[in-house]
């Protein structure tokens, strides 16, 4: 430790305190006001997503910047499961903090109380419940901000005066503080006589805050670290000698262990998202969804930076401060102070009014909302007291009212109990309040059965638990109950006791308030639900907010639920009374533009216009008000069930089932494509076949005459010349040839189409399978006097093959071409070989083959027609059956043919790979 | 309950514009239950000793690296986007006007 220089402490000046104080907070006006002008003109500048973190950071208040110091002083790493549970939470913002902002977008969200009112059913009663937690569970937080305000200051001011200790409480100095945030809350957050739910000034303000604290912060921690000792190793080193560091660098000295440890690492998850400023800022006051990606990793990272400092800080004070003499959740101001670096002293207590202010403005702002839409609102027009016209103006005096209200409930929270709790105690009480938001939002948007019912049970039972067990013993801490309240428990009875319901032991009181509360209000959230009615009205939102991603954004939703009748002048002066005759003119048009309607006063106002006024109403005043000002001016029956169950039906099932219906159709029609086509072919098949079988018996007619004839004059004529008999035998022996080949040439065919022929796969030689096709059609040529040519490779085509059934396609094609030959010409046969494949053509110079009939010639039983012969040749099977052969091996089978030119069959085979 | 189903049938139904790599909410899901399990009991305890590690007492030094390897796995996560242009701009549209 370099030497400390005691010296006599200067008083800052009181005057100099004042001056910088409110010098500081016309800057952050200006900041705000700037804000404002840019929003007006449409460059907003928090239209970004550092911005946006910035302004998250809110989280980190007085509780922050002096309590965790204090709270680490006492029990080491114990202050930090309240920014270890935000990081966590963060790792999951962009699933759940996004859905929720997506919600609040869509249905206009205000307030925390106005996203659980609206998730369930738009109750307003929930809305209301919500509003009385968070008011009355705010409160010691508010409390806290004060007491760390005040005592700041009188630590600044009285410093080395024989006072410090007695006035470092200071009440007066909370009361004016108290004002003066009041004041500027208001300035901040109803300046506007436009009330909706967006206050850009006050995010940029809120955000400039933000830096201005962790800057403080980070200034009084080197200045500990590096100026009063060498670097963080020495720091160490020398708490090691001096203190009973043990208590600070172990786990032993938090109290309630581990369970507590866990108990504050869940309580800050859901305060970082459902403390109502959070909400405000995360979620109300979102520019655009795609920020939360950058916040999600940079707002830990800001907490991990404001939090680097806070053990250093606290042993050194500890370190410089006998026990007790110095508050230790003041050592952030008292260590600088002692070094007489009074400039640095005032810029920590700046950060600190930064902390505090930012989250007093953002914490009123957000509880004045709810307590006008969701507590106020609903209840002034059920009982017909609004009937004004300029109700704009009313609204925003009940908000400032409400800011005026809240801080000094505020102040007197911190007169009742001030002295009893430390910083982080108080908030902690907060925190526990918050968490109970958690299971009903949650489970809200994940899952459709929550019902309100439940909702309202949940949060009746965990704030209940809460007064009981966190609200009722401060209380009797402060002595304004009997503390045997707290021990042995209320009239005597333990097993009631506060600290340890039924006897449960071994919790902090913190621990043990979150374990009960939470049990009764997941228990009740989840068993009401579950044996309980969900109402229509609370079913389609619950379809709606668990299923927001699965559709399309519904501008039209709930288009259909108004059922009675309104004109459109009602509906355009209701809106008018809220946000003012000009805007509601503005925001009517550009709904008449947008769906190209002409909106004439008298006529009556269709159901998506009446949804729309709501939804234009609710920016303003919130889901559950904004339902009951639209069933004021609605005629008859304002929402009816049949419409909900309607619209219910269609979101959910309706849309399953014509979607069902689609996919049948969709099938119903390709399989009917499918039988056309296949009718088609079959009836094409049918008139080949009939042709086939006439063919057929004609051939085969044509043989058997003949046999019949000649057999008939052999066994009539006994005497016949031998010479003549045997030339008539011969004539039976061909024609019964003929037949067997017609009948062998079918059977083959049948037996390779059906796939039942097997394939040999043998090595061979394609010039050998030519000469075997030759010599096999050589007779056949010779009767014709057809010389047939070959051009064939000098050596072996090796192949991969059927020998036979290769012979066969030869054969068959250059008897074809033998056949439509006129006589005495020739017929050619060329083998080749490109890259892969074996090519060999036939060439002869019949007659043609029209362009037409190129590619059905391979198709079974079609036959030529011979423009000249008149008839059909052959079965019509030969080149079927050389396609399906030469497909077979991997080859490919055409003709090129000019009619009156010949024809040229090629095919082409794989040769065999090395 | 249906609640993990729903999740991610959510994150698959966000695919009216573009479908969101379902790898990523699992990703996060795992972050945030390995964050939870370092941070906690019983592994905490393993570090809650009295001992200094670079002049730094280790149980800090476990917990601000921990820290900082969530924040800077959730970067790693996150950060990988699906390259579709035009999509901030989509999703800017959501906007008040």
């Amino acid at each position: 430790m370099k030497a400390g220089i005691p010296g006599s402490p200067d008083m800052v000046q009181y005057w100099i305190i004042l001056l910088v104080s409110f010098g500081y907070l016309g800057v952050l006006f200006a900041v705000a006001y700037y804000g404002d002008k840019r929003a007006d003109t449409g460059r907003s500048i928090i239209s970004n997503p550092y911005i946006y973190t910035f302004s998250i950071a809110v989280y980190c208040t007085g509780w922050t910047f002096y309590g965790s110091v204090g709270r680490a002083a006492s029990t080491g790493v114990g202050f930090l499961p309240i920014y270890l549970g935000p990081t966590l939470a963060a790792s999951i913002w962009w699933l759940v903090l996004r859905k929720i902002i997506r919600l609040s977008k869509i249905n206009h969200i205000t307030s925390i109380a106005d996203f659980v009112s609206s998730r369930y059913g738009k109750s307003a009663v929930i809305g209301g419940l919500v509003t009385v937690i968070s008011v009355v569970g705010i409160l010691p937080y508010i409390a806290l901000q004060l007491k760390a305000i005040s005592t700041s200051f009188n630590v600044l001011f009285y410093h080395g005066s024989e006072k410090a200790g007695a006035l470092s409480l200071g009440y007066d100095t909370a009361l004016y503080v108290a004002l003066i945030l009041a004041v500027f809350s208001i300035l901040f957050g109803t300046r506007h006589i436009d009330v909706t739910e967006r206050h850009e000034g006050m995010v940029a303000a809120i955000a400039f805050e933000s830096i201005v604290k962790l800057l403080a912060f980070s200034a009084v921690g080197i200045f500990v670290t590096f100026v009063l000792f060498d670097g963080p190793s020495d720091l160490f080193e020398q708490a090691a000698l001096m203190l009973d560091i043990t208590k600070l660098t172990a786990m032993d000295n938090t109290p309630g262990g581990y369970a507590s440890w866990f108990a504050l690492t869940f309580i800050s998850m859901t305060a970082i998202m459902f403390l109502p400023r959070q909400f405000q800022i995360l979620v109300v006051e979102n520019v655009n969804e795609e920020h939360v990606r950058t916040a999600s990793w940079l707002f830990p990272l800001y907490l991990f930076a404001i939090n680097l400092f806070v053990l250093p800080i606290a042993m050194g004070g500890l370190m410089f401060f006998q026990t007790g003499s110095v508050d230790a959740d003041m050592f952030v101001l008292t260590l600088p102070l002692r070094s007489e670096e009074q400039v640095l002293a005032l810029f920590v207590f700046i950060g600190g009014l930064s902390a505090a202010t930012g989250m007093v403005i953002v914490e009123t702002i957000a509880l004045s909302t709810m307590l006008c839409n969701d507590l106020l609102m609903p209840v002034l027009l059920r009982l017909k007291l609004l009937r004004r016209d300029d109700m704009g103006r009313i609204l925003l005096s009940i908000r400032r009212g409400s800011i005026v209200l809240v801080l000094l409930l505020g102040y007197l929270y911190f007169r009742l109990i001030g002295e009893s709790y430390a910083l982080v105690s108080m908030g902690l009480v907060s925190f526990t309040a918050a968490a109970q938001f958690a299971p009903a939002i949650l489970l809200g948007i994940y899952w459709k059965g929550a019902s309100r019912q439940g909702a309202l049970a949940g949060l009746a039972g965990g704030f209940a638990v809460w007064i009981y067990t966190l609200l009722l013993p401060s209380f009797a801490r402060s002595g304004w109950i009997p503390l045997s309240f707290i021990e042995p428990g209320p009239f005597g009875i333990s097993l009631l006791g506060p600290y340890h319901l039924f006897n449960l032991s071994g919790f902090d009181p913190i621990t043990h308030a979150v374990f009960w509360s939470m049990l009764l209000n997941i228990g009740l959230l989840v068993g009401v639900s579950l044996f309980g009615k969900q109402e229509a009205l609370d079913q389609l939102q619950a379809a709606m907010f668990v299923d927001v991603y699965k559709k399309r954004v519904p501008d039209t939703e709930g288009a259909r639920l108004w059922h009675g009748k309104t004109r459109v002048s009602d509906l355009k002066g209701l809106v008018a009374r809220m946000i003012g005759p000009e805007r509601a003119a503005m925001v009517f048009d550009t709904y008449a533009v947008q769906h190209s309607q002409k909106l004439q006063d008298d006529t009556l106002a269709n159901e998506s216009l009446v949804s729309f006024a709501e939804r234009e109403l609710a920016r303003t005043v919130g889901a559950a008000s904004a339902r009951v000002m639209i069933s004021s001016i609605i005629e008859g029956e304002a929402l009816s069930i049949e419409g909900l169950m309607k619209v219910l039906d269609e979101t959910s099932q309706v849309i399953e089932y014509s979607r069902r219906l689609e996919q049948k159709s969709r099938e119903l029609e390709s399989a009917t494509q499918e039988l056309k086509r296949t009718n088609e072919r079959l009836k094409e098949l049918d008139l080949l076949k009939d042709e086939f079988v006439s063919t057929v018996s004609h051939e085969l007619r044509t043989p058997l005459t003949s046999i019949r004839a000649f057999s008939e004059i052999l066994q009539d004529d006994v005497d016949m010349d031998p010479q003549q008999r045997k030339q008539l035998l011969r004539i039976v022996v061909k024609e019964s040839e003929r037949l067997t080949r017609l009948v062998n040439e079918m059977l083959d065919f049948t037996k390779i189409e059906s796939g039942a022929y097997q394939w040999e796969h043998e090595n061979l030689d394609l010039v050998s399978v030519v000469h075997e096709a030759l010599a096999s059609t050589s007779q056949l040529a010779r009767n014709k006097n057809i010389t047939v040519s070959s051009a064939l490779p000098a050596i072996p085509v090796l192949i991969i093959g059927d020998q036979d059934r290769l012979v066969q396609v030869l054969i068959n094609l250059l008897s074809n071409a033998i056949k439509y030959c006129e006589a005495n010409t020739s017929v050619s046969i060329q083998l080749s070989c490109t890259d892969m494949m074996a090519r060999l053509e036939v060439i002869d110079n019949g007659p043609g083959i029209m362009p037409e009939e190129r590619a059905s010639i391979f198709e079974k039983f079609h036959q030529l027609r011979d423009a000249s012969k008149g008839k059909p040749q052959g079965t019509g099977l030969g080149l079927a059956i050389c396609k399906t052969i030469i497909e077979n091996h991997g080859g490919r089978i055409w003709v090129e043919s000019e009619p009156g030119r010949g024809s040229r069959f090629i095919f082409t085979l794989p040769l065999k790979l090395d | 309950m249906t609640t993990s189903k729903d999740n991610s049938s959510d994150i698959r139904g966000d695919g009216s514009q573009i479908p969101e790599p379902e790898r990523r909410v699992e990703r996060l899901l795992g972050l945030l239950i390995v964050g939870l399990m370092l941070l906690n009991f019983p592994l905490l305890s393993i570090f809650s000793v009295n001992a200094f590690f670079c002049g730094i007492p280790v149980l800090y030094f476990y917990l601000f690296c921990v820290w900082f390897l969530i924040i800077g796995v959730t970067v790693f996560v996150l950060r990988i986007r699906p390259s579709v242009p035009g999509r901030s701009d989509e999703s800017r549209d959501s906007r008040e006007p």
